[in-house]
């Protein structure tokens, strides 16, 4: 035999060989192709689902994000007239101290004029009312300037011209002069309860919108914290007095 | 009929059994499965010495080839791509069951030891003789001697360099001379 080549032999025998699967070799190919012909149909619907959570996720996100946006806005919307009306009141009541003075001196005057008013506890109690009254008048003033002018001069200008505070103090007016006219003599207390009556309706009226008919809460805030501000001072105010009197006391019982 | 016009009509069959396997034709992948596997079961077998398990693989090989055919492009022949898809199918396999184990060393090689030995074995002999090698050593053999794969390739295949490859063939090449000799003395001693 002649001398060959082994590893060429060797391919050349191998090359030609050929070996017969198994009968079922096909069969369990087929079902592995089948199999993932499934999973591939099922592919798009769990890529469907993932997408329909991420739709629903963002919208949801968006549905809480604009209600912020609402939430952030709305007061916004709501607050820009009053409060602009409310910033004209703030910055009237601190640039125009001297104003509201001279708004009192002037109202003072009118009172005085009002030659109906005997009473000087009536006069005091008025003039009280005003002091806790001062950015109405002033906002009168400032707004309305010619009216309170008109109104030094003449007041018995007709209802329809003057405002609420006004109005209420003529009516508590025209109340004492028809006691006055009844029982002749017109008691402190009585005109005490008049007076504080009309307090309670002013304040009422400042807090009730007149167009909306509703309290508004930020007027209500205000009110609530002048009065704390104000007892607070009124309590400071009591305690230096009090501490002045004694030391007072103390001084001129050891002079004696 | 010219068999020169037989190959062409092959082709052209080829083609269009491919074009149909690829629209997922069970049919057409059926008729391309049984043109091609008892080659490709016998590619398997080189390298995989339990037939079953060499069947395993070539059915893995031909689920990939069946998935990939639309990237199979009609240049190059495509027998040689299953082939290699089944080539590396096999090795895949091979790994997986962790029978691979590279001896490292460096080896001068001297081409003239094996190729001149008279010898007239069968298929069946040179398989089993083949199979005797271990797997690192028969890998490369069969990726170089027989699938005519080169050094560099059979490394990056394998993922291992130049020089362990031709180092696993000169082992090879050494073993089966000793192999093929003690065949020989064999036959040898049966004739007389």
């Amino acid at each position: 035999m002649e001398p060959i080549k082994v590893e060429e032999h060797i391919k050349e025998k191998l090359d030609k060989r050929t070996l017969q699967p198994s009968a079922d070799a096909w069969n369990r190919l087929s079902e592995r192709l089948d199999n993932q012909g499934k999973n591939k149909n099922n592919t798009p619907y769990w890529w469907l689902g993932i997408a329909a959570s991420v739709i629903g996720i963002l919208f949801v996100v968006t549905q809480f994000s604009d209600t912020n946006k609402v939430v952030e806005e709305a007061p916004k919307i709501v607050i820009t007239p009053e409060a602009i009306q409310q910033e004209k009141k703030e910055t009237i009541k601190v640039a125009s101290v001297d104003i509201e003075n001279k708004v009192l001196n002037k109202n003072e005057r009118v009172i005085y004029k009002d030659k109906t008013l005997d009473n000087p506890k009536a006069e005091k109690l008025l003039r009280t009312n005003r002091i806790n009254k001062p950015l109405a008048i002033v906002a009168n003033e400032k707004s309305n300037p010619k009216e309170e002018h008109i109104q030094m001069n003449s007041p018995e200008l007709p209802k329809e011209n003057l405002t609420f505070e006004n109005q209420e103090i003529q009516n508590i007016v025209a109340q004492v002069q028809a006691l006055r006219a009844d029982k002749k003599d017109v008691t402190d207390e009585d005109i005490d309860a008049l007076l504080i009556e009309a307090q309670k309706e002013i304040q009422l009226n400042r807090l009730i919108n007149e167009t909306t008919g509703v309290v508004d809460a930020n007027i209500l805030l205000q009110e609530v914290e002048s009065d704390l501000d104000q007892s607070f001072r009124n309590k400071v105010f009591e305690a230096i007095k009090a501490s002045y009197n004694s030391v007072k006391i103390a001084v001129v019982q050891r002079n004696d | 009929m010219n068999p020169f016009l037989k190959v062409i009509q092959l082709h052209k069959n080829e083609s269009a059994l491919i074009k149909k396997a690829i629209k997922n034709n069970r049919e057409a992948q059926h008729v391309l499965f049984e043109m091609h596997a008892p080659k490709m079961l016998s590619v398997c077998r080189y390298y995989i010495k339990d037939l079953h398990h060499a069947e395993e693989a070539m059915l893995n090989g031909f689920f990939k080839v069946f998935l990939n055919l639309k990237h199979f492009k009609n240049e190059g022949c495509f027998e040689g791509w299953i082939r290699r898809i089944m080539v590396r199918e096999s090795i895949s396999f091979l790994r997986q069951q962790k029978y691979i184990e590279f001896s490292v060393e460096d080896i001068t090689i001297n081409q003239d030891y094996v190729n001149n030995i008279n010898t007239n074995i069968e298929v069946a002999e040179i398989q089993q003789l083949i199979d005797t090698l271990p797997e690192g050593y028969k890998m490369v053999f069969v990726m170089y001697a027989i699938e005519g794969y080169k050094h560099y390739e059979i490394a990056e295949i394998l993922n291992i360099n130049e020089g362990t490859s031709k180092s696993q063939l000169f082992k090879a090449r050494k073993m089966l001379q000793e192999k093929l000799k003690q065949l020989n003395k064999i036959t040898s001693n049966g004739t007389h």
